[in-house]
């Protein structure tokens, strides 16, 4: 595999921070190096950008690894990033991460990609950022770890993948799960074989949400009880709110088309997943949810993760009862309407599928079930790995088929490219086709037909309307 | 329609999106039918005209991005002398396909200033427009920074191949 361009430089960390913070007198062993910590001016510099829902847990990840250090947060919110900020001092001030400067605070992007001393990104921002702040991130020479969905357009996502294939950068696909060793194991155990030529493969999609108590204020805008049907982002002319102060709303929109502040954009309510997707404007629904993730996996475990289905087929054609795919290799992956985290909720796949016995016992997220002609097994989250019948799981158990991961995490596995400049579990490519899963399963909805896709060209042959879905225009001045 | 459009003439910031729901449906369920689509998009370019509200617009402008025709790009091409409009005529002119569209927006890029000036070059750019190639070509190392980046970005796009003649098809 050739090797991507490394232009991590040692810059003398110590000796550059010193003019922000005051020089130590005696410098700790541990800066230096000493006692299995990583000398600061050898750890990988990275900044984050997007201080939301999902933030916390890329943030926690980071300023604990001893190989890492966070530089910089940024977000148009000031709140947000000021809360970062504090957190990240906080915890060098309780453990002592010793000789590590100071965590900047930025509003704008671009001010972080300007800097030279910052190796790499890590990208949480609502989906509409996701491809140009990657794209910009690749021309300013940084490494990147972008949340899920990649991008907004298939489009977009092609050109996400050129740029960083242009800039020879390693960039990490925000989907976790593929790193997991439970996993890895049941998708290698499909990959090999082990059930067979892979006849249908099963995963979740499900309506926006859009009934919220949150949303109560505004319900009649959202008309739930009308546009709660629909199983696609939409567009909605929410009433306008006064914009919080702090908050860079109109740097928050970027380029997405101009509309006034509302908090149901924004702010992120108790317990409850990222803000804005369902908006047509920001953010891919179920995609942005869990199915990505379980695109991303389940086109591994079939072995079809770096091309794309042939076929779309709307169920208003009568031949599936849900919006079903066919891969190049012949394989159909059937969506199942909802949030399948409930084990009741897999019974779908016998009574309109027949596809497993009326014993099978299916659950989990973040993945789905693939049947072959030996049989069948799940590679979820949230629930152990199920299949049948019994003497292949005899077989699966086997401790040949035994994968330890150890302390190898998503993060992890990206640090290490960046040192190594291999591609990552879930590069570009892959993160791509992902979210390519999801924007045609958009498409298909939205027009309420079945397609044909060329997974090679990326394009509808022959339909010209499906292919105007394919990009969509930037709100001047942004463009990718 | 004629009920959903009287309902679009009105909608504004807070309005409710179920009437619209139902003309998403209406338009998904001609199945492309091209007659059926003129008459949309003919009702929709009627209360475009009749001067509604920038939620209106913009809703106006997703469907047509969608749908519209050449029969759609005189409206739009008088949406990109307002400030406050222009990049949601622009959604919709840089989708709509034919050689109609983008003569607009050359033609428009020799008057245009600031913001618009870059964001015809981009949807230039998406179009792969290479009539457009020697207009690009005498605006790159344009004093303003932002143009003339736009202005590479476009010409990349057009004068690029695609990466499946680039890795013979090996997606």
């Amino acid at each position: 595999m050739a090797k991507l361009k490394n232009n991590i430089s040692r810059r003398g960390f110590i000796g550059a921070a010193a003019g922000a913070i005051a020089a130590p007198m005696i410098i700790p062993a541990s800066a230096r190096g000493a006692d299995g910590h990583v000398a600061p001016s050898n750890r990988i510099t990275i900044a984050q950008i997007g201080m939301g829902r999902m933030a916390r847990g890329h943030m926690r990840r980071l300023m604990w690894d001893p190989t890492v250090e966070l530089l910089a947060v940024c977000d148009v919110d000031r709140t947000r990033r000021q809360d970062a900020k504090e957190s990240v001092d906080s915890y060098r001030k309780s453990y002592g991460k010793e000789g590590d400067a100071s965590c900047k605070a930025y509003n704008g992007y671009r001010d972080v990609l300007a800097r030279d001393d910052i190796d790499a990104v890590v990208i949480v921002t609502p989906d509409h950022w996701h491809t140009p702040i990657s794209i910009h991130a690749a021309e300013a020479g940084k490494d990147i770890y972008c949340e899920k969905p990649v991008s907004l357009t298939i489009n977009e996502g092609r050109q996400l993948v050129q740029a960083v294939q242009r800039h020879g950068r390693v960039f990490q696909n925000g989907s976790q799960y593929r790193t997991r060793s439970k996993i890895r194991r049941s998708c290698d155990f499909i990959r090999k074989g082990g059930l067979g030529k892979i006849k249908s493969v099963f995963t979740a999609w499900g309506r926006i949400g859009v009934a919220g108590k949150h949303m109560q204020p505004y319900a009649d805008a959202f008309n739930a009880g009308v546009t709660g049907k629909s199983m696609i982002p939409l567009n909605f002319a929410l009433p306008a709110e006064p914009v919080p102060e702090g908050l860079d709303w109109d740097l928050w929109l970027g380029p997405a088309p101009w509309q006034p502040y509302n908090p149901c954009y924004h702010v992120t309510p108790m317990g409850r997943g990222v803000p804005w997707c369902f908006s047509d404007d920001f953010g891919l629904s179920a995609s942005t949810l869990y199915h990505s993730h379980a695109a991303e996996v389940l086109q591994y475990a079939i072995g079809q993760e770096e091309t794309g289905p042939v076929e779309i087929i709307h169920p208003s054609s009568g031949v599936y009862p849900t919006l079903s795919f066919r891969y190049p290799n012949g394989a159909l992956l059937h969506l199942l309407e909802g949030n399948l985290t409930k084990r009741e909720h897999w019974d779908v796949v016998k009574t309109l599928y027949g596809a497993v016995p009326d014993d099978a016992v299916m659950a989990g997220n973040f993945g789905g079930l693939v049947v072959g002609e030996c049989g069948w097994l799940t590679t979820m989250s949230n629930a152990p790995i199920t299949g049948g019948p019994t003497a292949l799981m005899e077989e699966y158990n086997r401790p040949e088929h035994d994968i330890d991961m150890g302390g190898i995490d998503h993060h992890a596995n990206w640090l290490e490219c960046i040192k190594t400049r291999e591609k990552p579990f879930s590069h570009e490519e892959l993160g791509h086709r992902a979210a390519s899963l999801g924007q045609l399963t958009i498409i298909a909805y939205k027009l309420g037909r079945s397609l044909k896709f060329d997974p090679v060209r990326e394009v509808f042959p022959e339909d010209e309307q499906a292919n105007r879905l394919l990009r969509r225009a930037k709100r001047a001045p942004w463009h990718l | 329609m004629k009920n959903l459009m009287e309902k679009l003439s009105t909608y504004d910031w807070g309005g409710g999106r179920g009437a619209l729901y139902e003309m998403d449906e209406l338009i998904k369920n001609t199945q492309g039918d091209q007659k059926e689509l003129a008459e949309i998009e003919q009702a929709l370019l009627e209360v475009l005209a009749s001067g509604v509200k920038t939620a209106a617009v913009d809703y106006i402008c997703r469907q047509l991005a969608l749908m519209g025709t050449n029969r759609s790009v005189p409206a739009l091409a008088k949406l990109l002398d307002d400030e406050n409009l222009f990049d949601r005529a622009l959604y919709a002119l840089q989708a709509i396909p034919g050689p109609a569209a983008g003569k607009v927006l050359r033609t428009a890029l020799g008057q245009a200033k600031g913001n618009l000036r870059v964001g015809i070059v981009n949807s230039l750019g998406e179009r792969r427009d290479k009539e457009a190639r020697s207009t690009l070509t005498a605006l790159r190392g344009d004093s303003d920074a932002v143009l003339s980046k736009a202005v590479d970005t476009a010409l990349r796009k057009i004068e690029q191949k695609p990466t499946w003649e680039t890795t013979n098809g090996q997606a």
